[in-house]
């Protein structure tokens, strides 16, 4: 089916070749067969008149003497002299007066009346399918008043020639040019039916490759042209992105840096505790001296009381108010001994807290340092991010205009390739106008 | 068992004693029998002595002995006390010995009840804030510390 598909279209592409070549040809031919005969015609004719006024000239000063003298004989003996020639139909010699010197004809019909009328100068006429000739006939003579030879008219030649010659002429130049033109017809036509197979068959192929190709090329123009397009709004929805982390970056920058003043204060404001915790302790140790110092003193009173009661208890009944007041200002030392031991006791949580406070305040200062330097280090991170990200939203400024620029190339190239694509349709819809493209080409005409 | 009386007020039937604590026991000693309550100071050892016998310490210029209650009681020692150690010191004719308690508690007036002993030199006993407090023999005390202190000097 395929190789019969293709045969047809070749045999069309053949025909409509070889009706280009056979139309400048016919039209050729038709050129030659009507300018040809008439070219011939014109010479022929021209022909016929040159020699019709040679020969009727020549014929005059023939007949002249003849005339003049009036001798017959010899007038007829031009006569017969000058019919000899084909074309020469008739011959009539006319005296000065009018009247017929001589005549001669092959067709006596054929001569008019108003042929036969003297003329003073050479003069054609052309009637009923025949050339008049009429010319004066002149004899040279002598003057009375002068030597010099005169020219006097003694009469008018009338020769009538036939003017078949020219019609055949032209009948022959016609048959001769339609020959001609036939032979040129035919063997135009042979050359540009061998020829035209040898171009239809790589054109029908060169034709279907270049449309598949020029659809080929748009299809992927236009892929390419939607690729292109995402790929812009990829670099667009990046730029995007970017410039949303470059804001990031300069407040996490911002935030580092008050992080950081922070942090600074932070650190020495535990510093600041540590000492003013060390100083405490400090007094807090003299607090304890102090504390033991009453301590001291409240166990001496209580030994005090102590003795005073065994000494009261010795005094028997006289003792025994003593006795009392031991016992009472011993319970005041132990009770003021059971006070500075709470107070040893607190004191001592005191100090064990504000140690704890300073090893607090130590690991806080030591991690404002690390979280000061953690601090300088992110902020040193973060400006490079900065840095990296602004080059990058410049690399992808950069992208976007190359994409744009892309994209306008990608736009030239599917317009291009819309028009290759117009071209093969139309180059294959003039090698095969019932293809499928050159109806679509149609259909989106008429759309 | 026998209440004491608060404040240390000997009334009938009591008697005003000094409570001390020795390792973990309260024991009381008769007030008329203390000479004298001090802070045990700077004890010098005195070399192959008993173990009851701690050593020799000055008291206001006087050289006086010195001899452990808990080891001489025989109990187990008990919880360090807030206060120094104290002296109690008994005149033995006429020296004065002293013996070395964690704590003296002051002066209470202790009823008596000598129906039950069995505890080492003791020769009564009673109750001071729910608690049971042996009355301690003093000469008893004095005598055994004494001899075992000569057959270890010996």
């Amino acid at each position: 089916m395929a190789d019969m598909g293709s045969t047809i279209r070749s045999f069309r592409l053949r025909t409509r070749v070889l009706a280009a070549v056979g139309f400048p040809i016919a039209a050729f031919a038709a050129f030659f067969a009507i300018y040809f005969p008439t070219v011939l015609e014109e010479a022929a004719k021209e022909a016929l008149w040159e020699r019709a006024a040679a020969l009727t000239k020549v014929g005059a000063n023939l007949v002249a003497p003849a005339v003049d003298t009036k001798d017959e004989g010899r007038i007829q003996v031009a006569l017969q002299t000058l019919t000899e020639d084909a074309d020469v139909r008739y011959v009539t010699v006319l005296e000065e007066s009018g009247s017929v010197a001589g005549s001669l004809t092959k067709d006596e019909q054929l001569v008019s009346s108003e042929i036969r009328e003297k003329v003073e100068s050479f003069a054609t006429r052309v009637e009923n399918g025949m050339l008049h000739v009429r010319v004066p006939v002149l004899v040279a003579r002598t003057g009375a008043t002068s030597s010099a030879p005169v020219n006097v008219q003694v009469g008018t030649l009338v020769i009538g020639f036939t003017v078949d010659g020219i019609a055949e002429v032209r009948q022959n130049a016609a048959d001769t040019a339609m020959m001609v033109t036939l032979i040129i017809f035919l063997f135009g036509g042979l050359l540009a039916w061998m020829f035209s197979g040898n171009i239809a068959r790589p054109l029908l192929s060169t034709s279907g490759r270049l449309n598949t190709v020029a659809q080929d090329l748009v299809d992927a123009a236009k892929a390419r042209e939607i690729a292109a397009s995402r790929e812009a709004e990829a670099v667009e929805q990046t730029r995007r992105t970017m410039d949303v982390l470059l804001t990031s970056a300069e407040q996490i920058s911002e935030s580092a840096s008050d992080v950081l003043l922070n942090a600074e204060r932070t650190q020495a404001g535990n510093m600041e505790i540590a000492k003013r915790i060390d100083d405490l302790n400090h007094h807090a140790e003299k607090v304890a001296e102090i504390l033991a110092s009453i301590m001291q003193v409240a166990d001496r009173a209580d030994l005090l009381a102590l003795n005073a009661a065994v000494e009261g208890t010795k005094a028997g009944k006289a003792g025994r108010g003593f006795l009392m007041v031991a016992n009472e200002m011993r319970r005041l030392a132990e009770n003021v001994t059971a006070s500075v031991e709470s107070i040893q006791r607190v004191l001592q949580e005191v100090r064990s807290a504000s140690m704890d406070a300073v090893t607090a305040s130590l690991g806080g200062t030591e991690s404002s340092a690390q979280t000061t330097q953690s601090v300088r280090d992110i902020a040193g991170v973060t400006e490079q991010q900065r840095l990296h990200t602004i080059e990058v939203s410049r690399n992808m400024e950069d992208m976007t205009e190359l994409l744009n620029q892309a994209m306008i190339d990608i736009k030239y190239t599917t317009k291009s390739a819309r028009a290759l694509s117009g071209v093969a349709d139309g180059l294959s819809r003039l090698i095969n106008p019932t293809s499928q493209s050159a109806r679509r080409v149609d259909r989106q005409r008429e759309a | 068992m026998v209440e004491a009386s608060v404040e240390g007020v000997e009334t009938e039937g009591t008697t005003n004693v000094v409570v001390l604590r020795a390792g973990d026991s309260l024991v009381a000693v008769d007030a008329l029998d203390v000479v004298e309550i001090v802070l045990r100071g700077h004890v010098t050892r005195v070399p192959y002595s008993p173990e009851h016998f701690l050593g020799l310490c000055v008291v206001a210029g006087r050289l006086i002995p010195v001899f452990s209650l808990r080891v001489l009681l025989g109990v187990e020692p008990g919880p360090p006390a807030v206060t120094l150690p104290r002296l109690v010191i008994f005149k033995d004719d006429e020296h004065d010995i002293a013996f070395s308690c964690e704590e003296a508690r002051g002066v209470v007036a202790l009823k008596v009840d000598d129906t039950l002993l069995g505890r080492p030199f003791e020769r009564g006993s009673g109750m001071i804030e729910d608690k049971a407090v042996s009355l301690l023999d003093t000469d008893a005390l004095l005598r055994e510390a004494m001899v075992h202190t000569y057959e270890g000097e010996r």
